[in-house]
């Protein structure tokens, strides 16, 4: 019942094809036609409000969200529904605290929003490489997973073909970024919800169609077939072997409420709206579109734990990260008809668009930011600035692909908490502070980013995660010594505190011209520029 | 590098475009050299009142929509972590309490959106307007910093 033989494998092959000739299509045509940098790093924001929602919706849902959450949803049941809400929290907070001064006061990246209220080479460069340490590694987790779902869906187990689709796909991730641009990447961003949550949506009223249009029942038959009995539905199982799970729940939760939409390649998405009602309405249907993909997810995941039992599900994957798509195949039955073979392809195709797509909007966030914050002076033709950003999508890419073949046989959990804990440490109290606080000075800022960084650098390899369990990174060593799963517990503080305390010592210096500098740019912070955003 | 501070000199005080029923300056207010710049910038006036008005309208309401979601997820998890009893007395259907908990917060956030949306079009977007109408010519925005 959950293998993939014969006519969906074939069908999932001839779809997977189809898609990447259609998207490399999309990303020729649509691609950046003029020499201009306006258009190559926000697309000349052409997008409506729902298109662009659409896109930040797309570029949320990272492959890391579907597999992992899908994953821990199914296996520990209620832990993992806390899990997606904290997901769909962050982008709410994102919507409410963020997505109107960043978009104010941004041009293209990070960097330009930091060195609005701090001009200075110091804070883009620190900008540029806090930037490429948070999404270095959540790219190294994405396309080490194509390699694990090709060979899943595909039906191989040779090592050799493995590393060929994880080599495959990232030559197509460096190719989308060149090409297409913001506007090419914000197309197959589309294109990607939309088959996402078509096909959950038909697999999601199947799973409860089996049960009656009962949540209840559907929720007592997972906890039933988990072998965990009542505990399925209650918290505790995700952290049950650590020494501190609640305090373990909670930093696993902060990090993902402050680190999962600060990072940048969500964040660029804000600087591609026209005006600020455009900006607001774009993150209204991001909420949305993320809301219902999170009860599509949880149906789909409790109902693969229902119909087939989370032994099966450990069995094809320890941690459970093929339970979506277990889980949509189990919700068709034994024998699939044409149709429903079809309809299962659309699955396989919506996750393999998913990793494709999500990599290729991290590219482009680390290229663009290699090649405006760094690489071009304010005398850089723009000609040349878009060559710079195209070659940084090389330099970027060919790296990660390189990390990616030689951690696609371990487990990439760490790698994304590093990432989710870094945006949370270093990204979050930087921009929080720099976008609200009058006080807060250069020194303050480059603290906060470094301190956060540092933090983070230094506890998370004493994690659990990394050494000392069979399930960490590195099952063979044990220097585990720090007692949670993810750092956010300490980190976080860390972060906020640094930037506090540095302001406060360097507020004698540049206290005053710090307050000036703000005074300058509240009323663009507040009520945006004095006229549109061209486009 | 940081060759954009061109594009960000503060607002010029302009009262005379702003009629207001408070005088520029008060008579009665003090002027010792010690502190005319804070009455300066108090001053009842034109782009300093509204972007006074539009700071704490915008205050407010990220304040609220902040703390209402962080503060239900907060209350949600403490809740969770710390009175488990509570939370798995059974409730609608027989599902836990804190299943049911997790599951409306879904619905929630969306009226929280549309909440949001309707407040700030409300209270926020007419002041922001004003500012901006008010703000010196369109400088160039465009030049890099």
């Amino acid at each position: 019942m959950t293998d993939f033989k014969g006519a969906a494998q074939s069908w999932s092959l001839v779809a997977f094809f189809s898609v990447v000739t259609l998207t490399l299509l999309l990303c020729v045509v649509t691609g950046p036609d003029r020499d201009d940098l306006d258009e190559f790093y926000t697309g000349y924001r052409f997008l409506s409000p729902l298109r662009n929602g659409l896109a930040i919706a797309g570029d949320y849902i990272s492959a890391a969200t579907v597999l992992t959450v899908g994953g821990i949803i199914a296996l520990c049941g209620y832990d993992g529904v806390v899990l997606a809400l904290s997901t769909l929290l962050s982008l709410l907070l994102l919507m409410f605290l963020l997505a109107e001064p960043l978009h104010h006061t941004g041009r293209f990246t990070m960097g330009d929003v930091l060195a609005r209220r701090m001009p200075g080479r110091a804070v883009r460069i620190t900008a540029c490489a806090v930037t490429l340490a948070a999404l270095v590694p959540m790219m190294v987790v994405q396309l080490a997973g194509v390699g694990q779902l090709l060979a899943y869906v595909l039906g191989f187990s040779d090592s050799t073909m493995r590393t060929a689709c994880v080599v495959g796909a990232g030559a197509l991730m460096i190719t989308y970024a060149a090409l297409g641009g913001m506007r090419g990447t914000a197309l197959i961003q589309i294109l990607k919800t939309v088959i996402l949550l078509g096909s959950g949506l038909v697999v999601a009223a199947l799973i409860l169609h089996t049960f009656g249009w009962s949540p209840p029942t559907l929720f007592r038959t997972a906890a039933r077939n988990s072998g965990a009995g009542h505990n399925y539905l209650r918290y505790g199982l995700q952290f049950a072997g650590g020494r501190h799970p609640a305090l373990d729940m909670v930093s696993t939760q902060c990090a993902i409420v402050l680190g999962g939409a600060s990072l940048p390649h969500v964040t660029m998405r804000m600087y591609t709206a026209g005006s600020t009602r455009q900006v607001r309405r774009a993150m209204s249907w991001a909420v949305s579109a993320v809301a219902l993909f999170i009860a599509v997810m949880t149906v789909v995941a409790v109902g693969a734990t229902a119909l087939i039992g989370a032994k099966t599900i450990t069995a094809a994957d320890p941690r459970g990260s093929t339970a979506y798509l277990l889980g949509a195949r189990a919700a068709f039955g034994t024998d699939l008809s044409r149709p429903e073979s079809l309809l299962f392809t659309t699955v396989t195709t919506a996750i393999f668009l998913t990793l494709l797509a999500s990599v290729a909007s991290m590219t482009l966030a680390c290229a663009n930011s290699l090649a405006h914050d760094i690489a071009a002076r304010p005398d850089t033709p723009p000609l040349r600035e878009m060559a710079l950003a195209r070659l940084s999508a090389l330099a970027v890419g060919i790296p990660v692909i390189g990390l990616a073949v030689l951690a696609q046989h371990r487990s990439l959990q760490p790698l994304a908490i590093l990432s989710f804990c870094l945006g949370a440490s270093a990204i979050a109290p930087a921009l929080l502070y720099s976008l609200f606080w009058r006080r807060y000075t250069r020194a303050g800022l480059l603290a906060t980013l470094i301190g956060g960084t540092v933090s983070v650098l230094v506890l998370l390899p004493g994690t659990g995660l990394v050494s000392g369990t069979p399930q960490s990174a590195f099952p063979d060593a044990d220097f585990n010594w720090f007692p949670f799963t993810t750092t956010a517990l300490v980190s976080v503080p860390a972060g906020f505190l640094c930037g506090l305390v540095a302001t406060v010592l360097s507020r004698r210096r540049s206290g005053a011209r710090a307050r000036n500098r703000y005074e300058a740019i509240e009323p663009v912070l507040l009520a945006g520029p004095a006229y549109p955003k061209n486009g | 590098m940081s060759a954009d501070s061109s594009e960000l000199h503060p607002l010029r005080h302009r009262p005379a475009r702003h009629a207001s029923p408070i005088p520029p300056s008060s008579p009665s207010a003090p002027h010792g050299n010690s502190n005319w710049r804070s009455v300066r910038a108090r001053s009842w006036t034109g782009p300093h009142r509204d972007l006074r008005l539009l700071r704490r309208a915008c205050r407010r309401q990220r304040r609220v929509a902040a703390l209402v979601a962080l503060g239900y997820f907060a209350v949600f998890l403490t809740l969770t972590v710390a009175l488990p009893s509570v939370m798995t007395a059974p409730a609608l259907g027989g599902l836990p309490a804190g299943l049911c908990l997790a599951l409306v917060q879904l619905p929630v956030t969306w009226l929280a959106v549309l909440f949001y949306e309707y407040t700030a079009r409300r209270h926020v977007d007419p002041l922001a307007r004003r500012v901006r109408h008010q703000t010196p010519h369109p400088r160039d925005e465009q030049v890099r910093p």
